[in-house]
């Protein structure tokens, strides 16, 4: 667990209805990898950071935020 | 409901035009990294339960018996997991299947993860081992299983390390809600 950073992955996710496979599969990634970055127990880059915040139309900050 | 039977079978008709088309998915590699771990970990039972086989084993014993027995599971364990994990050769790039580096991030993670503590125990398991192994009393200590057993040891352990912390990493065990 990163218990430096905070993520609001799920609440972006529950609010475009998606599941994390389909967001995995957007930007290109394993649901693993979007369960686990989710959970917090994986830090990302900053490129997927990116692609995340990108595909939910919103700044980086509001996808991830230190705590 | 319909929705699910709607993803799922995107997902299953996805999964198999990737595969005719030879695309390196994710899934794809992380498939192929437990293989990995499972062969490691098959690799580890077969020369820890032939180290065994020498420390409790007498011969013609249940015990040896069930050791052996235990030991050719592992040779065909490790056999059967590289047979299946030669499928992937095609749809993983060379360089992931041959030095463990992926393009999935988290399936990169978990096989740098493994690989640098299997590292670090060959690596000082093989130091005490270099620096101790012309002692007359370590030798000693070692007479049960000798320096070779020592040896088979310390390979069993780095080995079922790697496989048990793939295994672990890569548990589905997360909801997708």
């Amino acid at each position: 667990m990163n218990e430096e950073l905070d993520n609001h992955i799920h609440k972006l996710r529950l609010q475009h209805k998606l599941s994390q496979q389909e967001l995995a599969d957007a930007i290109g990634v394993s649901r693993k990898t979007i369960s686990t970055v989710e959970t917090g127990r994986f830090t990302p880059s900053v490129v997927i950071a990116l692609k995340i915040a990108a595909h939910f139309e919103v700044p980086v900050e509001q996808v991830f935020a230190l705590k | 409901m319909e929705m699910d039977e709607t993803r799922n079978k995107t997902n299953e008709s996805r999964k198999q035009i990737n595969a005719f088309l030879g695309v390196v998915t994710a899934e794809v590699e992380q498939q192929y990294l437990a293989y990995t771990g499972k062969i490691s970990v098959a690799a580890a039972i077969f020369l820890l339960m032939s180290v065994a086989q020498d420390f409790f084993g007498d011969k013609g014993s249940v015990m040896y018996w069930v050791l052996g027995c235990t030991m050719l599971a592992g040779v065909i364990l490790v056999f059967w997991f590289s047979i299946k994990s030669m499928k992937f050769y095609r749809y993983t790039n060379r360089l992931g299947f041959w030095s463990l580096k992926f393009q999935d991030e988290y399936a990169d993670y978990v096989s740098a993860f493994s690989l640098r503590t299997t590292c670090h125990i060959l690596m000082y398991g093989g130091f005490l081992l270099a620096i101790l192994g012309d002692s007359q009393w370590f030798l000693e200590s070692l007479t049960p299983i000798g320096l070779t057993g020592a040896i088979f040891v310390l390979l069993g352990g780095a080995m079922l390390t790697h496989g048990v912390l793939i295994l672990w990493k890569l548990r589905e065990d997360d909801a997708d809600e």
